[in-house]
């Protein structure tokens, strides 16, 4: 900016008001003047500035301070308009090499210091690059406060204070920094009183000390800096996102804004900075509020009260959901027909096959979940069970769990008898509903862990492994040490037993990082590279150990890389990308990309998962995500089968629960593709993009592919289950793991999603085979979209709010609109992937800072008074 | 903790009874929505405890899980090795009081299980097709059609001859291994008709008539069909009507009179003939729009010749009325004529729609007519009627078998057979593919349709004579 204006010397000038009479075009725009054309004013104070730098020239030192206070005033009191260099500094520019060497001249003095304050003033015109003269000269100055001689100034300095510290930390040897982060933190105050807390925040990272700009931040600022700081995560590398988490959650603890410091915490996953904001909150209905957010990512805290208890523990979760299905008028079971309304479908579809009910058996449990009300399974007498086969009956008899997500109490009750049968598959599928009935919930007698701790060693296989993966849906995010000890020894088992095993111990433990179980794993590898279709949940329950953990795994990643196993590359990128989920690491995705356009002909099934990586690294940050689908074009038109494959897997990862009209043509294209597999998957991918959105258009493509495909029993399968999944939860559920603005990564969430991709990489030998159960781990991820708001009491209290497509207003001046498009609804409401809410009127105020789930309004006390009145 | 364990009467004898009597520690047990608060004696074991809860709930010990804290009581658990037992402690019982859920004693069929064959028969899915050996698509759908008239079958099953030096005979003989073939449950991939082919080349070398390049031609259907049938019924010998005549033989009788009434006058009769023929044709002229009237129009025939009573050229017309109608009765649209212009046989493509049931009384003689109202009128079959098998009682026919057409003319394009199988299902036969159809599917083959399916031979079979409530009631 200041060079620009340096070299453009000759600028049309800004009529000063006093004089009215100067020329103006038609246009609006002032007429170039020449230089030579001063008015009386300018030329007045042209000369008044030249006489002054006489003055310093000559030898008579007590004229100097005159000369300079005279000289600081005409600078400090001009007033210019943005576009043009203020007059002083103009007249002053040619001056500038004169001064500088008077400057040298000078004894040290006050004077000289002065003088310098003046030249680092002047030398933001006349700056050449690298020289950085102004930085210098200020530092050798008085040190007043740099905010006096303008904004325009301040400015120039931090770029410079930048510059200079970039050249001297990579100067070799590296020079000491302090006085120049000393001198930015004394302009970081300037910054952010005018409104330019980006400026503050930037320099402040460029320098490395954001976490210095904590007691600079008050009340009146701390809302701007705070979501300036937020936003410039995802382009920050490790472990400098870290950092200014850190500073952020400071910040607004200082202001004692907890729920704000308690989001900034769970994105840290810091479970002692959680508890401690936790501990922290005084007000017992502000704390419920935390208690409900922390319940949203599964975070458990220490809690005394028994209120809080149960929040924490989603115990009303049930409870809440279906009063939102209610208010909706949505409490009547759908059957799979009226999914499929194959009356709508070109061609009637083939007569009973077992295919085809466990498809509507699924489809059943995706769309009546946690309403605990179907027409299959859950009524009088039911034979649905039978009318599957072998493995299927497991899958139906487990998605009793599913339709009774949440209701521990009753659904448990309901899950009980089959506990009793005699068939093998009944009982599997049972023992496996127990766990997935308590998903994200917790209940003080561990019913999970009691029913199904007897099931782990003995039985039939089915029961075994249904036990152990019950137990990791049950469990999941909680990192329950007793859970994990009984778990861990199934891990020695071997074969099917071990990688289940593994996998739910990373469920359980998710980002825990827990050392001694990532070494057993990384044993068993080296002792047994058994490969087979399963193998692949060994690896993935090793990365979900270091979910989100970034350079935490690097340790575990060298050991893997030294293991000669064909199966440890899938390991080593598995636990790569788990790694770095959710960051935007940019280096990590360009990474992933080089891996994938590797054109392997034999063992490269761990390609998959790297085009599963750029998603899962990219996804929650808008720009990433742009960049991966486009890349994934790429991919499509260039990859090799098995890249070709994951695609549309990583297309679902980065859109799941959010129908954009391109991504489903895209997907739509996909779904037609010669190669199967990638049929199969993008089928499953438009699912799980659409997954509770009751998407109509979505569900018409779905129609047509049913018909396309009505020979074909794979697909069609696919294709069954998708049309389940878009109405899941009868469109009132999410599986985007992302929530609470999109701000914060629910580890569970995205746990259950990534297994269910993991295992469609090979969805012939798995979902298309027996382990069709697997597609239940999605319970993990599902979460109601709703918005419900209580009183004080925790009744339901419905207010008007206006739900709208949400808007970035990062760094935007004033008090921008934050949605837009937006309706006025009364809550319960539900609210779509990027929407926000904010309430209608100033009735109530909101106890969350986002107005998402359940939230906690109270009176308007302010309000109140004026009501009075 | 406390542990409750020390405070029962075993550790403390002395005291143990006074304290178990004031402490026993009051817990609530969590059932479905229900909350029940009670005493839980720790010197009992725990199935007393069950017992309690077995009065309270109705669900009996043993369906009864008992829930504290992640552990599991079972009926032998020693109340001291439970944690966490204290004061308010609070349970989770599961447990219904109702049935067990049972197994349906009669277990589902699954498409998956069953072979293809099982599959065909369960859920009646398409029966066998015939593979297209070089542009036979004519017999094949011929071959499909004619498989309609099952006495025909069964008189080739019956008739055990083998292969012999005779072509014709041969023909039967491969065509009743055909059919056998085709009718084996077991068989469900389409077949090659080989043999029958080879055979009827041999016999009909008209049939291998190859073009320039060497690939057997497209040949008429219709002449297919007729040369088919003729072949049978000359297997059968002489003796006696042979199958083919018995069940589709269609005897007409025509009254042939001259238009002037001079001849009648000069004692010229009225001559009468009589023919059997195996189909009705229907001519297709620029006004003809179903087939009733195209069968009409062809009863009446007009035609010239030397009368001898008047000793010149005079119109006479020929009256045509039906004296036997047939089980099956075989009707070809005349479709197709020689244009010599263009010296190439064209189709006609006008719509002549073709009804799913046929009444043909009215093109009978007086004296069937009367025979056939008996059936129609009463449900019961004339006696010379019920003694002429093969014939058709009632004069009232149903679809069953359609040979459509596609393409310009007749020794080009594509034929097709769509046979009926139940009521409104049918099936059609596109040579080795084999799919389900409705019928107003095949209704629509008139000529109306875009895809330019025209039918050109149709199948009707006699209707079963319908046992009719008594007369007087249906009068009333």
């Amino acid at each position: 900016m200041t060079k620009d204006l340096a070299a453009v010397s000759p600028i049309p000038q800004q009529d000063p008001p006093q004089e009215p009479k100067k020329p103006h075009v038609d246009n609006g725009k002032p007429i170039d003047d020449t230089p030579e054309e001063l008015s009386e004013e300018d030329l007045q104070m042209k000369n008044e500035l030249e006489l002054c730098v006489q003055r310093l020239k000559e030898p008579n030192d007590a004229l100097y301070r005159a000369s300079l206070e005279s000289l600081r005033t005409i600078i400090r009191t001009s007033t210019s308009s943005m576009t043009s260099v203020p007059k002083p500094l103009k007249f002053l520019r040619p001056h500038y090499p004169a001064l500088k060497a008077v400057y040298e001249t000078w004894p040290e003095s006050g004077d000289k210091a002065f003088l310098a304050d003046v030249l680092s003033v002047l030398g933001m015109t006349y700056s050449e690059d690298g020289k950085r003269e102004s930085l210098k000269f200020r530092m050798l100055g008085t040190s007043e406060a740099a905010g006096d001689w303008g904004h325009e100034y301040v400015r120039h300095l931090a770029a410079e204070i930048g510059e200079e510290y970039n050249a001297r930390i990579t100067a070799e040897p590296p020079v000491a920094t302090d006085d120049i982060v000393a001198l930015a933190l004394q302009i970081t105050p300037f910054f952010l009183q005018h409104n330019a807390e980006a400026d503050a925040v930037d320099l402040l990272l460029e320098l490395e000390a954001i976490d210095q700009i904590v007691p600079h931040v008050d009340e009146n600022t701390f809302a701007r800096v705070g979501l300036y700081m937020v936003s410039c995560v995802p382009y920050l590398p490790y472990p400098e996102d870290e950092t200014v988490l850190r500073a952020a959650h400071a910040i607004y603890r200082q202001v004692k804004r907890l729920p704000e410091a308690l989001i900034m915490a769970m994105r840290l996953d810091d479970k002692a900075l959680i508890q401690q904001d936790y501990d922290a909150c005084e007000d017992p209905i502000q704390k419920k509020q935390l208690a409900f957010m922390l319940a949203r990512q599964t975070v458990s805290v220490e809690a005394q009260d028994e209120t809080e208890q149960e929040i924490l523990a989603n115990g009303k979760l049930s409870e809440s959901f279906l009063a939102l299905g209610a208010e909706l008028g949505i409490m009547d079971p759908k059957t799979p027909e009226d999914i499929y309304k194959t009356h709508l479908e070109t061609r009637g579809t083939m007569a009973d096959s077992a295919r085809l009910n466990l498809a509507s058996t699924m489809v059943n449990a995706f769309v009546n979940a946690g309403f605990g009300k179907d027409t299959l399974m859950l009524v009088d007498d039911s034979k649905w069970i039978y009318k599957n086969k072998d493995h299927a009956m497991l899958a139906a008899t487990a998605s009793l769990g599913m339709l009774q997500l949440w209701d521990v109490e009753t659904g448990l009750t309901q899950i009980d008898k089959y506990l009793y049968s005699n068939e093998e598959y009944v009982k599997a599928g049972a023992v496996l509903a127990i766990g997935m009935v308590t998903a994200n919930v917790k209940n003080e007698s561990d019913p999970a862990m009691a029913l199904l701790s007897e099931h782990l060693t003995e039985g039939p296989l089915s029961v075994r492994l249904a036990a152990i993966t019950g137990l990791g849906m049950a469990y999941a995010g909680s990192g329950r040490q007793e859970i994990a000890d009984m778990l861990t020894p199934l891990l020695e088992d071997g074969g099917e037993v071990s990688c289940t095993a593994a996998l739910a111990l990373g469920m359980i433990m998710v980002g825990t990082c827990d050392g001694d179980l990532s070494s057993t794993i990384l044993t068993l590898l080296m002792e047994s590279p058994a490969v087979h279709a399963k193998s692949r949940f060994m690896g993935l329950g090793l990365a979900l150990l270091y979910l989100g953990k970034q350079e935490a795994c690097e340790a575990t990643l060298e050991t893997l890389k030294a293991i000669e196993a064909p199966i440890s590359k899938s390991f080593q990128v598995l636990l790569e990308i788990a790694a770095y989920a959710g960051t935007g690491n940019v280096l990590k995705v360009q990474a992933m990309t080089r891996l994938c356009s590797d054109h392997l002909k034999e063992n490269d099934e761990w390609q998959a998962y790297t085009v599963l990586g750029i998603a899962l690294i990219a996804m929650g940050e808008d720009i990433g995500n742009e960049m991966a689908l486009r890349t994934f074009n790429h991919f499509m038109h260039y990859g090799e089968p098995v890249v070709r494959k994951a695609v549309p897997l990583g297309i679902a990862l980065l859109c799941a629960s959010n129908p954009q009209v391109h991504v489903l043509d895209i997907l739509s294209k996909y779904s037609h593709d010669h190669d199967q597999d990638v049929a199969v998957n993008a089928i499953f991918a438009m699912g799980l993009v659409g997954a509770g959105t009751n998407n109509a258009r979505l569900a018409q493509m779905l129609r047509q592919l049913a018909s396309y495909y009505a020979k074909d029993p794979n697909c069609l399968f696919m294709v069954r289950i998708a049309q389940g999944l878009i109405h899941l939860g009868k469109g009132t559920m999410t599986i985007n793991p992302y929530h609470t603005n999109r701000t914060l990564m629910s580890r569970v969430g995205v746990a259950g999603l990534l297994t269910v991709l993991v295992a469609m990489t090979d969805a012939k030998h798995l979902v298309l085979g027996k382990s069709h159960w697997l597609l239940y781990h999605l319970v993990s991820a599902m979460y109601p979209r709703f918005l419900i708001t209580l009183d004080e009491n925790l009744k339901t209290k419905s207010v008007s709010v206006r739900v709208g497509q949400a808007v970035d207003v990062v760094g935007q001046a004033g008090r921008p609109k934050t949605i837009t498009g937006f309706q006025t609804h009364n809550t319960p409401v539900l609210m779509a992937y990027g929407e926000r809410a904010e309430l209608a009127t100033d009735e109530y105020v909101p106890l969350a800072p986002v107005i998402e789930g359940l939230v906690i309004v109270k009176k308007n006390p302010e309000l109140m008074e004026t009501d009075k009145e | 903790m406390e542990n409750p364990g020390p405070r029962t009467s075993q550790n403390f004898p002395v005291v143990g009874a006074r304290i178990r009597v004031n402490s026993l520690p009051l817990v609530t047990v969590k059932w479905t929505s229900k909350k029940l608060e009670l005493d839980l004696d720790v010197a009992e074991s725990p199935i007393i405890f069950k017992n309690q809860l077995w009065s309270l709930t109705g669900v009996a010990p043993e369906r009864q899980k008992l829930l504290l804290r992640g552990v599991q009581i079972k009926d032998d658990t020693d109340w001291s090795t439970v944690k966490n037992l204290q004061e308010g402690a609070q349970f989770m019982m599961l447990g219904t009081a109702g049935e067990l859920p049972k197994a349906p004693v009669e277990k589902p069929v699954f498409v998956e299980d069953l072979s293809k064959n099982q599959a065909t028969q369960i859920m009646g899915s398409a029966p066998p097709g015939l593979v297209n050996l070089e542009n036979t698509c004519y017999l094949n759908a011929t071959l499909q059609c004619l498989r309609s008239v099952h006495e025909l079958q069964s008189a080739l099953q019956a008739d055990g001859k083998s292969f012999s030096g005779n072509a014709v005979t041969n023909i039967a003989v491969s065509l009743r291994e055909l059919y056998k073939q085709l009718e084996n449950p077991a068989t469900v991939d389409a077949i090659p008709p080989v043999v029958f082919l080879t055979n009827f080349r041999t016999a009909y070398p008209q049939f291998a008539q190859q073009d320039n390049r060497g690939h057997y031609a497209q040949q008429d259907a219709e002449e297919a069909w007729n040369q088919l049938l003729t072949a049978i019924s000359s297997s059968f010998g002489s003796n006696g009507k042979s199958p083919v005549t018995r069940y589709m033989g269609i005897e007409l009788e025509h009254e042939t009179t001259c238009d002037d009434p001079a001849a009648a006058a000069a004692g010229e009769m009225a001559t009468t003939t009589e023919t059997t023929d195996l189909r009705l044709t229907c001519h297709i002229s620029n006004t003809t729009n179903n087939v009733h009237q195209s069968l009409a129009e062809g009863m009446t025939q007009h035609l010239e010749k030397a009368s001898a009573a008047l000793g010149r050229e005079a119109k006479y017309t020929v009256q045509s009325k039906i004296k036997r109608l047939p089980k099956y009765l075989t009707v070809h649209f005349a479709r197709f004529f020689w244009r010599a212009d263009i010296k190439q046989r064209v189709k006609i493509r006008r719509n002549v729609a073709y009804p799913s049931e046929l009444d043909m009384y009215q093109y009978c003689t007086k004296d069937l007519q009367s025979k056939l109202s008996e059936a129609r009128n009463h449900a019961r079959v004339h006696a010379d009627l019920a003694a002429d098998e093969g014939c058709n009682p009632s004069g009232v026919y149903e679809l069953c078998a359609v040979l459509t057409h596609i393409g310009a003319s007749s020794d080009s394009g594509h034929y097709i057979g769509w046979v009926k199988k139940e009521k409104d299902d049918w099936h059609k036969f596109d040579d080795e593919k084999v799919s389900p159809v409705k019928e107003a599917e095949v209704l629509k083959n008139s000529g109306s349709s875009a895809d330019g399916h025209i039918a050109y031979l149709l199948l009707y079979r006699a209707k079963d004579v319908e046992a009719k409530p008594a007369p007087s009631s249906s009068d009333a």
